[in-house]
């Protein structure tokens, strides 16, 4: 299931280990800060802010865009 | 709705709180007083850059220009008086700042407690980022280093040393952290 990165406001510090590890240089904390998803379309969601995150902001969540319909339609 | 708003203390809380003010009133005067000599920085972050987990730059939230960019202005300074009779912060200098909404956003500071040899050299406490690097220079040439302390930072001071390879003792009033 496709997946992406959610963020608990109130728990990030805005320390900025979630940035300087992401392959990719998305600004993750500028999200995180506010509570906002990485939505980011090149996101590799490879984990790296999840797992490195020391308070625990960070966590996957499943993507509404792909999620199983009884249609198989999305509808 | 207030106009002038004097938020003391660029913390996250500080800082957070100037950023929703201006979100819901776009014509605001947002003054953040700084009484760090260092720009934007996470506080909480410090005890991660002694781990080495997190380089000194990256720990810089939000530059000048972004404060600029959302018309928060930042004035450098400490606030050593508040004068609700009048609205008006005092700062070192004698610069005043008048306010129709005050936030005091300060944090905390770490306690020292009164004991034998509290202020002999080596002994430190970590609030600021000049006492980071302070602890920085300190580690590099220790063996052996002592953390006093029960909260979190505290613990993860102790972690991030001993990540150094210094042989540390934490020590903690319960039996619990």
């Amino acid at each position: 299931m496709s997946a992406f990165v959610v963020s608990e406001a109130v728990r990030c510090v805005e320390c900025g280990i979630c940035s300087f590890n992401c392959p990719l240089g998305i600004d993750v904390r500028g999200r995180a800060r506010l509570g906002l998803p990485v939505a980011e379309a090149y996101c590799l969601t490879c984990g790296e802010c999840v797992a490195r995150c020391p308070r625990g902001t960070l966590r996957f969540e499943a993507s509404p865009v792909f999620k199983a319909t009884s249609d198989g339609m999305g509808h | 709705m207030a106009d002038r708003i004097v938020i003391v203390g660029n913390g996250p809380a500080g800082l957070t709180a100037a950023e929703t003010i201006r979100a819901l009133n776009p014509t605001a005067d947002i003054v953040v007083v700084n009484g760090d000599t260092h720009g934007f920085y996470s506080k909480p972050g410090l005890a991660y850059l002694l781990a080495g987990l997190v380089p000194q730059p990256r720990l810089f939230s939000r530059s000048e220009k972004d404060m600029a960019d959302a018309q928060i202005r930042v004035v450098r300074g400490r606030a050593v008086r508040v004068s609700p009779a009048d609205h008006r912060v005092v700062l070192a200098g004698d610069t005043t700042l008048p306010y129709d909404c005050l936030l005091l956003a300060l944090g905390a500071t770490a306690v020292r407690p009164d004991i034998p040899g509290i202020s002999l050299p080596g002994v430190v406490t970590l609030d600021s980022l000049d006492d980071a690097r302070l602890i920085l220079k300190l580690a590099e040439g220790a063996t052996t280093a002592c953390v006093v302390g029960g909260g979190i930072t505290a613990l993860e001071l102790a972690e991030g040393i001993a990540s150094r390879g210094v042989e540390t003792h934490y020590l903690m009033r319960g039996e619990h952290y």
